[in-house]
């Protein structure tokens, strides 16, 4: 129990004292152990990369023979990419090899890009379904987002270019929604930010004291 | 069903078929549009632009091709820049697909300026780790990169004869597309190391930054395609970003017709009810 519970806590506990302690003081003692911490900290996450890709292994081949039938197909095309990838990644000249460039170049960034491109059709929709004026609270949102949606592209800028420069200024459309992004949205995300920070040092803190142990596993 | 429920209750491939149409044919024509110019952006360039020739500027590639129709014209735009005023670029990314994407950049515009690698420009490659990266660069840079991207070893790059560690930058900018990004860099390269930062998001993201500009924490920001429009032009360089403005804005402006008719039928068909009732 020991070795599973409470030798951890106390690692975490001095690594996390030791870097609290060297940030504050950044004198030659403390930063070297920092540095090394560090590096240590680096060498670890990059097996995580390799565990990472492991699992990624070991669970698609588990399920592209045991799982649904349906999905069995995806999950040999996910096998046969990672290994292909990895074997074009070995070859010479590493990731600048010409069957690595052609597998990033022509296969994932259009892959890639076409996803997260689909977004603005499902956006659209959404838009047409759900974006409706049912409250106050509702049609205060839609009116915001009507006014930035107008003011982030040119269309804004010649719908009320005119009052541009004139006593209507405060009318055009790009200014209105600079005024919304730097102090309506700024409030908002600044009390969201100090909020969650609050939180972050909470949760430190109770992790460095042995409070907080979920990140051990187990119950 | 009446044409108001109809309209109601539109098939989404409708719609899918429209924002396409809107989308596609505007890029087809490739008109570059000029675009109203917000401090936010304007405070990034005249960081950049105000440094004098030669300086470092790190540019970290926070991001993969999901995100490339918005951040790449950013990036691409800020590295024109940079070519022009004759600064010293570093490339990394603290995503794995990132160095790749600037490399890409460079394969074209290298040649074009006649740039020389190691001495004008060199890239990092990806390291895992995140915000440990970024302060280990602050002990030396050779801690967490001992070589560039590919194998070099920075004792043999020109480029780092003295530039040694992360404060020896005059600029950073961070092209981010979530974490790790722009806001690992703002807490340790500006609030630690005081280096200033500046960089760009996707639009979404966008409003979740302006807290860090409004304190100073970040120098300026380009938010979507609009920011890096809004660059394009400050450089006088029209890109991709400027072409795709033009998609934009009509995708936009079908949206909120969307958002109109659907309003407009959501309230008379809720009237018709009441009506119906009433009787």
């Amino acid at each position: 129990m020991f070795w599973k519970r409470q030798f951890p806590i106390m690692i975490t506990a001095f690594v996390a004292v030791v870097m609290i302690v060297a940030y504050f003081i950044p004198k030659p003692g403390f930063a070297g152990t920092r540095d090394n911490l560090q590096q240590w900290f680096l060498i670890v996450v990059t097996f995580t990369m390799v565990l990472g890709l492991l699992n990624l292994f070991f669970v698609s081949l588990h399920k592209a023979r045991k799982g649904r039938k349906e999905d069995r197909f995806y999950n040999w095309v996910t096998i046969v990419a990672l290994l292909g990838t990895i074997a074009a990644g070995f070859l010479k000249g590493g990731i600048n090899s010409p069957a690595f460039d052609f597998i990033f170049n022509y296969v994932y960034i259009p892959l890639s890009a076409t996803i997260f491109s689909l977004l603005a059709f499902y956006v659209a929709s959404a838009s047409f379904r759900a974006f409706r004026a049912k409250s106050v609270m509702a049609t205060i949102l839609l009116i915001t987002a009507f006014i930035v949606m107008l003011g982030r592209v040119p269309l804004g800028d010649w719908v009320t270019g005119w009052a541009q420069g004139t006593s209507l200024d405060f009318l055009y459309l790009p200014n209105i929604t600079n005024w919304i992004m730097e102090v309506m949205n700024m409030a908002g995300q600044r009390a969201v930010l100090m909020g969650a920070a609050l939180g972050l040092i909470a949760t430190g803190i109770k992790i460095i004291l042995g409070i907080e142990r979920s990140y051990l596993g187990g119950e | 069903m009446s044409f108001l429920e109809k309209l109601d209750r539109l098939d989404r491939r409708i719609i899918f078929l429209i924002i396409g149409i809107a989308v596609f044919v505007p890029l087809l024509f490739r008109v570059p549009i000029k675009v109203v110019q917000s401090p936010i952006v304007q405070d990034i360039y005249e960081g950049i632009e105000a440094l004098p020739e030669g300086s470092m500027v790190l540019l970290s590639f926070d991001y993969d091709p999901s995100t490339l129709a918005e951040l790449q014209p950013m990036s691409e735009a800020v590295i024109k820049h940079c070519i022009l005023k004759k600064h010293r670029m570093v490339f990394m990314g603290l995503w794995p697909q990132g160095p790749k994407l600037a490399q890409g950049i460079m394969e074209t515009v290298a040649p074009q300026y006649d740039l020389q690698y190691g001495v004008d420009y060199v890239n990092l490659g990806y390291k895992t780790g995140g915000m440990v990266v970024i302060s280990s660069l602050g002990s030396a840079i050779t801690d967490p990169f001992p070589t560039d991207m590919n194998g070099v070893s920075l004792r043999n790059l020109p480029i780092f004869d003295n530039v040694k560690t992360l404060r020896d930058f005059d600029y950073v900018v961070s092209m981010s597309a979530g974490d790790p990004g722009i806001k690992h860099w703002v807490m340790i390269a500006k609030d630690r190391f005081k280096v200033p930062v500046g960089g760009g998001v996707t639009a979404v993201s966008a409003p979740a930054f302006y807290a860090y500009y409004n304190s100073g924490q970040l120098e300026g920001l380009m938010g979507g395609l609009r920011g890096a429009a809004e660059y394009e032009t400050l450089i006088d360089t029209p890109g991709t970003a400027s072409y795709g403005m033009s998609a934009q804005n009509w995708a936009h402006l079908m949206i909120i017709l969307f958002i109109i008719i659907g309003n407009t039928t959501m309230l008379i068909l809720k009237r018709k009810k009441e009506k119906s009732r009433v009787r």
